[in-house]
């Protein structure tokens, strides 16, 4: 499908990240235009009416998350922008970050002003040393500008932007994960209610955006909500970033509209490597749902399409397995992860993830049990809705689906004692 | 006020106040393990998980700590999806236990031995290899077991927001997950003791009683404090005889749920090889039989002799009224104890004045401490007395301010020359001008717990008393709340509670017929003490009154 490419246009363009580059594109002149033409009420009603979704991967409408913080309020409002990638499958804000900084720090503006928001908080990944290294200069060549600080592009609103490094816990993606830790505390999630809009960074209104979904901001302030409507669904309108990756010829980031058939995505990447049979996708990060073939073939990369398909678009992570993958031992691969990063605060995330990484390596290697699907089963019952953030959910949603989904595979294990796919081919 | 359901029965509930401390009050138990009501909620455990529903909240599964209360919410505690979710917690819990219970002093007082009776499964599900974790000191006075910890983050939140000295997190992740203190920052805090008793499970173990006794063959009393002034009110522990463990008691007006570890670890004391369990005199038949004055001999100079205890309560009333006989009343003082009950003090008092008939009452006190206040409003008092203020109303404020100070002019000027002293005092490093001029004394009779205590030193008889462990009895704290200690222990030899000693100096003075118990005793001074009208043992309760509460709905209400 086409799309003039937005986020992506300069993707291989040297020298993108510079300011200069950014402003002979035009840039900043969509945070001063809605400093000048609209007042902060009127913008956040053109980003609701614009109807852009999250890109972190919950899809939460961003206007209407605005909307949610309180207008008076004795108490500064912050804006955490969560930059900290890091489902496994996933890297779009690293490339917008790297390729063009100033769009993101443009987004960061619109929303300050839509808001009234005077401190910024950029939480980026602690692995992204290059990406901190280009945002940190981004950062200081616009406060060198103006557009940051005291009267910040002349609007009269002082707003400030701190980058923050995390220290490398995939729980500090989630969003009061990222809170906790950015109070310096461990990056445990905080109880929801109170929600970040009301009770945020330090107890305060706190918006907390993806950089993908504030990097969108400019071209709908620029464009217009109407124009954003035009691409993607009605219910999930605009562009969107998928991460292809896995067992394809062109692993990359590709930019198209929301509703694109996954059938197109992975002919972008040039369909599946050495041309073998598609096994299965798990369509959104590392945390959703995944598809087998059939089922993936037939759906569109939206977040109602896919919710429908029992799955989710989450971070637009897309991984691709062709027929040469073990599931159970790419679940295994999964659930290793989860154990890992699992912050380890509630009950049955702390023990549940590692118990089912080591049920699984026993059937991984040849030493499972006929008892153990409803065992595993079992466990994610026990898991699934019963902690305060949804790691645990991420946990439980793939390793539900795979043995479902894959079962044959998983009993052959259990009797054959070994894997019904031939790894090395 | 809001109207909930709890399985189906309404009751009107305080808006806000969380369903699980609600349903707690209301006596519906619903298990947990992280909630407590004097931490701010952490919400980790999982295991007080409801089914609840109601305006603006999606139904299903959810955790009672965190739920306020909110019209119209509805409740169940008992439903099936209720008990799969908290078997699924427990087994959770118990996969990385080490189910060392036999060897675990938390045994017997476990929430993860009570939950399994009821929500636990008679075998394990996991086969696979446990996650092991590290065992280590703390602090001076903690231990933590890493196997059996269950993470719920009590003891972190206590140093935060209780002691306020912080030096315990959580360190590494997930199944990892293991408290530990901050590198160079042991949990040395006052209060350290706390944690122990919060702990749920046996992870964090105090190591004064660590292996000192199974819990469930120890016998426990409800006690008071006698470390300081605040009285906090603590439950004593004790094995064969011998005090084991101190507990705090909540009482919200003075302790909270807390003690500290200067009053926590104060009990050796009582079962020290030092106490006296025998009566004992040295030179008194000399002195009783002799122009007093000229054949007084100084007691160190002396040797002991034992006595029967009847044998020593007659020689000191004896000797008493020899040298009032001689010399007149003015020539007997007595010394009292700030570490003596409120009927002790009523009785030395009484004996005194209506036995002896003497002219100078002084009170002697533990030096004082160090004051420390913690984050929580928690403190600890310079004064290192249980009842000073007793004191202050029972001998009278002037003697306990000024008497002492006269008795000891009344020595040096050769005025009194026969001394009566009552309680020990644990620790006590009296003035050396105390015991210098109680030494130049014809007679000193002392009232003590320990061989080698200061007064032992000058005295020429010597009746063994009791600590506050084996007697009943009361102390009024700083306050003025008036708190009741129960005898958890009979005391050693022939020593008995000075209350029933004292009485029986009465007896034998003949002012009273019959040695009563310390209840009767409280009786008698509530009646004639105006401070302490209208109080009564059965009035005192658990958790003490103030002094004039019957007068005063104000101090009552405290």
């Amino acid at each position: 499908m086409a799309l003039e490419p937005l986020l992506l246009k300069h993707r291989n363009t040297p020298g993108s990240a510079a300011l200069e580059f950014y402003l002979a594109q035009g840039g900043y002149e969509a945070a001063k235009k809605a400093i000048r033409d609209f007042a902060p009420d009127k913008l956040i009603e053109e980003v609701k009416a614009s109807g852009l979704r999250g890109r972190g991967g919950a899809g939460f409408p961003c206007g209407m998350k605005w909307s949610f913080v309180p207008k008076s309020n004795d108490k500064p409002k912050y804006l955490a922008v969560n930059a900290d990638e890091s489902e496994p499958g996933t890297f779009k804000d690293r490339i917008l970050i790297e390729q063009l900084p100033h769009l993101l720090l443009e987004g960061i503006l619109i929303c300050c002003w839509a808001v009234q928001i005077k401190t910024a908080y950029i939480y980026i990944r602690g692995e992204f040393t290059e990406g901190a290294k280009i945002l940190q200069k981004a950062i200081d060549e616009a406060y060198a500008k103006g557009y940051f600080g005291k009267n910040a592009l002349g609007s009269g609103l002082d707003v400030d932007v701190t980058l923050h490094r995390g220290a490398g816990a995939y729980i500090c993606g989630e969003e009061t994960g990222l809170l906790t830790s950015l109070e310096g505390n461990r990056g445990y999630p905080k109880l929801k209610p109170p929600f970040p809009a009301t009770h945020g960074l330090f107890r305060c209104p706190t918006v907390v955006n993806n950089v993908e979904t504030l990097s969108n901001l400019p071209f709908i302030v620029n464009r217009g909500a109407a124009w954003f409507k035009t691409i993607g669904t009605e219910k999930s309108p605009g562009g969107k970033l998928f991460c292809v990756c896995g067992h394809v010829k062109k692993p990359d980031t590709y930019e198209v509209p929301l509703g694109t058939p996954f059938k197109e995505l992975l002919a972008l990447a040039g369909g599946v490597l050495d041309d073998r049979p598609l096994k299965a996708v798990v369509p959104g990060g590392s945390s959703a749902p995944v598809l087998t073939a059939d089922e993936a073939m037939k759906v569109n990369m939206d977040f109602d399409s896919l919710a429908a398909a029992k799955t989710m678009l989450g971070s637009g992570g897309v991984i691709v397995m062709h027929d040469g993958t073990c599931m159970v031992d790419a679940l295994y691969n999964l659930l290793r992860f989860y154990h890992h990063e699992s912050c380890g605060q509630c009950t049955p995330c702390r023990e549940g993830t590692g118990w089912i990484e080591k049920i699984l390596h026993r059937l991984e290697h040849g030493q499972g049990r006929t008892e153990d699907f409803s065992l595993l089963m079992d466990i994610c019952d026990n898991m699934q809705g019963k902690t305060i953030c949804v790691l645990a959910d991420a946990a439980v949603l793939p390793t539900r689906s795979f043995v479902t989904k894959f079962r044959a595979e998983f009993e052959y294990h259990v009797k054959q004692r070994k894997c019904l796919v031939a790894r090395d081919a | 006020m809001p109207t909930i359901k709890v399985n189906g029965k309404e009751y009107d509930a305080p808006a806000g106040k969380n369903v699980l401390q609600f349903c707690l009050d209301q006596g519906l138990y619903v298990p947990h393990y992280c909630y407590h009501p004097a931490l701010t909620i952490a919400g980790n455990c999982r295991m007080c998980i409801v089914k609840g529903s109601g305006p603006g909240l999606r139904p299903g599964l959810m955790t009672s700590c965190t739920l306020p209360v909110q019209d119209k919410l509805e409740v169940e505690t008992e439903a099936p999806d209720v008990q799969k979710a908290r078997e699924g917690v427990l087994e959770f819990l118990l996969i990385n236990h080490p189910l060392d219970c036999p060897v675990c002093d938390q045994a017997g007082e476990c929430y993860l031995q009570d939950y399994s009776f009821k929500y636990g499964r008679d075998r394990s599900r996991f086969v696979e290899k446990k996650v092991t974790k590290h065992t280590k000191d703390v602090g001076r006075n903690i231990r933590i077991w890493g196997n059996r910890c269950i993470v719920c983050t009590r003891c972190v939140r206590f140093c935060e927001e209780v002691a306020g000295t912080g030096e315990l997190n959580v360190v590494e992740r997930g199944d990892h997950s293991i408290i530990d203190n901050f590198p160079g920052l042991p949990m040395d805090n006052l209060l350290s003791g706390n944690t122990a008793d919060i702990c749920p499970v046996g992870a964090l173990l105090d190591k004064d009683f660590l292996y000192q006794a199974r819990v469930w063959y120890m016998e426990t009393a409800d006690s008071v404090c006698p470390t300081c002034s605040v009285g906090c009110n603590l439950k004593v522990d004790t094995y064969q005889g011998q005090v084991k463990r101190l507990r705090p008691r909540e009482n919200q007006a003075v302790n909270q749920w807390w003690l500290c570890d200067i009053g926590r670890y104060n009990h050796k004391f009582t079962s020290a090889p030092n106490r006296l369990g025998l009566a004992k005199t040295r030179g008194v038949a000399t002195a009783a039989t002799a122009a007093i004055a000229a054949t007084a001999v100084s007691a160190p100079a002396l040797e002991w002799e034992r006595c029967s205890l009847d044998g020593a309560l007659a020689r000191t009333w004896e000797t008493l009224d020899k040298f009032v006989r001689a010399e007149g009343a003015g020539a007997v003082a007595g010394l009292a104890s700030a570490w003596l009950s409120n009927e002790e003090l009523f009785l030395f008092r009484k004996f005194m004045k209506l036995g002896i008939g003497a002219l100078d009452l002084g009170l002697v006190a533990h030096q004082d401490g160090e004051a420390h206040a913690f984050k929580s409003g928690f403190k600890i008092h310079a004064d290192r007395n249980p009842n000073r203020r007793g004191a202050q109303e029972l001998l009278g404020a002037d003697a306990a301010k000024d008497g002492l100070k006269r008795v000891l002019d009344g020595i040096r000027a050769g005025r009194i020359k026969a001394v009566l002293a009552a309680g020990g005092i644990p620790g006590w490093e009296p003035d050396p001008a105390l015991l210098a001029a109680l030494r130049k004394l014809a007679f000193v009779a002392v009232l003590d717990v320990a061989e080698d205590a200061p007064l032992v030193s000058v005295a020429h008889v010597v009746l063994p008393g009791a600590t506050w462990v084996e007697k009943d009895g009361t102390f009024t704290n700083a306050q003025g709340r008036v708190q009741r200690c129960q005898r958890a222990l009979p005391p050693p030899g022939v020593a008995a509670p000075e209350s029933d000693l004292l009485q029986q100096l009465l007896v034998l003075a003949g002012k009273r017929e019959k040695v009563l118990s310390a209840q009767g005793v409280f009786a008698e001074l509530a009646a004639e003490v105006p401070a302490f009208a209208g109080l009564s043992y059965r009035d005192l309760g658990g958790q003490g009154k103030c002094l004039g509460a019957a007068a005063d709905p104000a101090v009552a209400a405290r």
